[in-house]
């Protein structure tokens, strides 16, 4: 059990860290005109550039893509509070079985969200290019399946999860 | 609930206080204040063997069996 608490206060605070970075370089790649034409360039949308694209198209573009970073960093913060909890001895908990299965759910929602808003800010974004040169892109990739995958897992470790809850607080009621 | 637990009246018997007793078994005071009120789902043999070592008794001095609990929890 201390292994598992000096893990998870590490991790705890390597959580809270990456969910800044992800703020910060999510904004960043969005509103710095060279980071904005690099992430665009390993993209399909390579003829959407900072210099000619309109700011409302950005900006549209921008709350759009925030949607599916919302639902990553509420995964996230669920982790996080995961790891507190395990930091605090609070393993076998009703609470820690429906933060993983909350993070679960958020893994599996975060697939067609993200499919569906990657889809959307790829028309936004070429919005104001010449007819025939506006995209619609849909991708789903071993990212995609991998996300549905891990978070079908995850749902299903904390239903298990939750009877291990439910056979622990029995086992504390005997003495 | 058909187990009454009795651990009060032997605590009486061998003069020995509850916070003594816990100490001794290895559980907290909180834990066997349950066990005295038969508010706990179960007890263990471990602690059963400790509690008998430390009263001098036999766990039949400790626990009985109410016939009548039976049909009320029926």
């Amino acid at each position: 059990m201390d292994r598992i608490q000096r893990v998870s206060t590490v991790l705890a605070h390597v959580v809270t860290i990456g969910i800044i970075l992800l703020i910060a370089g999510f904004s960043g790649v969005w509103w710095i005109d060279d980071l904005f034409d690099g992430m665009m360039a390993q993209t399909s949308l390579r003829t959407v550039e900072a210099a000619t694209l309109p700011i409302y198209l950005r900006a549209t573009g921008f709350i759009i893509a925030v949607v599916p970073l919302a639902i990553y960093i509420f995964s996230l913060l669920q982790v996080r509070a995961l790891f507190r909890g395990y930091a605090r001895d609070e393993v076998f908990t009703k609470e820690a079985a429906g933060r993983l299965r909350l993070i679960g759910g958020a893994l599996v929602v975060s697939v067609p969200v993200g499919i569906v808003a990657g889809s959307l800010v790829s028309v936004v974004l070429t919005a104001a290019n010449a007819v025939g040169e506006r995209q619609l892109a849909i991708s789903f990739g071993s990212q995609e399946f991998g996300a549905l995958v891990f978070g079908g897992l995850l749902l299903v470790v904390g239903w298990v999860m939750g009877e291990a809850a439910r056979i622990a607080e029995e086992n504390r009621q005997f003495v | 609930m058909p187990i009454i637990v009795n651990l009060d009246v032997m605590l009486a018997r061998r003069k020995m206080r509850s916070k003594e007793l816990a100490s001794i078994v290895g559980i907290t005071e909180q834990n066997l204040s349950l066990l005295k009120s038969g508010k706990v789902k179960g007890v263990r043999f471990e602690t059963l063997a400790r509690i008998c070592q430390a009263l001098d008794c036999q766990p039949g001095d400790l626990l009985e069996y109410d016939s009548a609990g039976a049909s009320d929890a029926e």
